[in-house]
């Protein structure tokens, strides 16, 4: 017992050591004041380099778009297959093999042609998508009664424009960051 | 499954869906999905027939309770229901490739049928395309997904495409990876993630043989462990339960200690109480309670050899205390639940209940709610 208790006097007795040392580190958790005025504000939905589109006038100017009407299937057979060699030597060679015939009929599946993958969109399909978009946010608002079809025409753009002045943002008619926050869309990218 | 009754539109298209709300269909609007939109009252429907009229043709009302944002679903409009194929916060996702097998188990849950349902290949991808969030593990199930190799590499594809970083475990008997040329299809590119489940019932070819009813299964599925291992792939070998198999449990775990070391894992599960286990009731039927000392003996000599082991689909009430910790929570959301006697057990939270079948047919063991934990 007695032993315990010189132990223990040496432990307290070597505690201030310990504290001046911690003394001497400056703390990381303590807060500066410097630092205040550098709150950090919640990220909005989208911010400037996400959007493609902030100056976006009109429709005409992409003639890529024209081709969106080949992109409505999925399975369109957009690439050539990576999947199973379908070559002729194969299959006969699976025919002639003692397994049962269904795993060779099933090996040359008609399906297996079509591409899992959808290519990455295109700029002008992104375009398209984010008018689509902002169009079906505007008529929901009763702001737009036209077409939802992509095309940024004069409609939408004077939808948009009704849309800032309710929101008291300037009325430029154009998808640019603020106006595409204030709608709650992010960013085709 | 789940199935909910849903009152659509007007006609629509059966097949695959996302579910979305109303008000979050503009930031979610992409061509080349399908999107069932939450309409519960007319004026949502109202606006969803607009954005129809102008030109949104990928989108439907549905009034249902039970759905959730997110959900995909397929559609049987003529029935007027839907079944939830996939949803977000459930633990356990899976994906459903054939009901085609080519073993004919004699406690299969999910008996096995003759037709081409190469559609539901097509299915798989169109869930994992309208999937709003990547699940981190999604199985891969059937009947025997090898039966449709192609339609597998297809749905590996699309898994990577669409969701990479999901592990993916492929519920196989392995069988007919001892065919070279179906391996080799299989892996000309080998799928990264994949973890393949395989269930193995005996040590000698004659018992497993006759667990699952099919000659010269057991050499076919060891050549396919071995063609499986010989690709790194990860391994987890799966046995069910049932009388033949507990009689040989020990010489069972010695031959996978002994022959099959690089498995990664060994899942000994108590039997669905369904499909063809109900024709079987005299093998399959037991009380786990009276194996325990067979469980507790498996459990050391896979101990000895290394060889990692999980007990699935066990209550805890069902396993003697000391292989809890190796308990897991297997049953799917949709077919889990528990039984009156476990509102007052202490460790329900960590026991994996009971297949939703149960009451109609017979119980793991006879329930016991624990009520003190002796550390």
């Amino acid at each position: 017992m007695s032993k315990f208790i010189r132990n223990l006097a040496i432990f307290v007795a070597g505690l201030p050591l310990v504290a001046t040392k911690a003394a001497d580190v400056p703390s990381l958790q303590t807060p500066r004041f410097d630092d205040l005025d550098k709150a950090v504000s919640l990220r909005p939905l989208n911010l400037d380099m996400d959007n493609l589109f902030a100056s976006h006038r009109s429709h005409s100017s992409h003639s890529s778009h024209r081709s969106h009407s080949s992109h409505s299937s999925h399975y369109s057979g957009s690439g050539p297959s990576s999947y199973v060699p379908s070559s002729p030597a194969i299959r006969s060679s699976m025919l002639t093999t003692t397994s049962p015939a269904a795993s060779a009929s099933n090996l040359a599946a008609p399906n297996d042609t079509t591409d899992a993958a959808t290519p990455p969109l295109s700029a002008g399909e992104k375009l398209r998508l984010q008018v689509i978009r902002v169009q079906i946010k505007l008529n929901s608002l009763s702001l737009y009664n036209g077409q939802v079809d992509g095309i940024f025409n004069a409609e939408t753009k004077h939808a948009l424009k009704l849309f800032q002045t309710v929101k008291g943002l300037p009325e430029t008619g154009l998808m640019n960051t603020p106006t595409l926050n204030a709608l709650g869309i992010s960013a085709v990218r | 499954m789940r199935q909910i009754k849903a009152e659509f539109g007007k006609a629509m298209e059966n097949g695959i869906y996302r579910v979305v709300g109303l008000e979050n269909l503009p930031e979610q609007w992409q061509e080349d999905l399908r999107f069932l939109i939450l309409a519960p009252d007319t004026a949502s429907c109202i606006q969803v027939e607009a954005w129809r009229q102008r030109g949104l043709l990928n989108i439907a009302p549905v009034n249902a309770i039970g759905l959730e944002e997110g959900d995909v679903v397929a559609c049987d409009c003529t029935r007027g229901k839907v079944n939830v194929l996939f949803r977000e916060n459930d633990t356990h996702h899976s994906l459903f490739l054939t009901n085609r097998c080519n073993s004919y188990c004699l406690m299969c849950s999910q008996p096995p049928t003759r037709h081409d349902d190469g559609w539901l290949i097509d299915q798989a991808v169109d869930i994992v395309r309208h999937a709003r969030t990547a699940p981190s593990v999604v199985g891969i199930s059937g009947g025997e997904p090898l039966l449709a190799a192609a339609g597998l590499k297809r749905v590996l594809a699309a898994i990577e495409h669409y969701w990479p970083g999901t592990h993916v475990e492929v519920l196989t008997n392995g069988r007919l990876l001892h065919d070279p040329l179906v391996s080799a299809v299989l892996f000309d590119r080998i799928p990264a993630n994949v973890r393949w489940l395989v269930p193995l019932y005996g040590h000698a070819d004659f018992l497993h043989d006759f667990v699952v009813q099919s000659p010269g299964a057991f050499d076919e599925t060891l050549d396919g462990l071995l063609a499986l291992q010989s690709m790194r792939q990860p391994i987890q070998l799966r046995i069910v339960l049932i009388e033949p198999v507990i009689e040989v449990l020990d010489e069972l775990c010695r031959f996978i200690g002994q022959n099959l070391p690089f498995v990664h894992c060994v899942a000994l599960m108590a039997c669905e109480p369904t499909g063809f286990a109900l024709a079987n009731r005299d093998l399959c039927d037991l009380d786990l309670i009276d194996a325990a000392p067979m469980l507790e003996r498996a459990s050391r000599i896979l101990d000895r050899y290394l060889v990692p082991h999980v007990f699935m689909n066990a209550p805890l009430c069902a396993l003697p205390t000391r292989l809890w910790s190796r308990a897991t929570r297997s049953i799917s959301d949709w077919k889990n639940i528990y039984a009156d006697e476990c509102a007052s057990c202490l460790v329900k939270d960590r026991c994996c209940g009971l297949f939703a079948w149960h009451e109609k047919n017979w119980k793991p063991t006879k329930l016991k709610p624990i009520e003190e934990i002796i550390a």
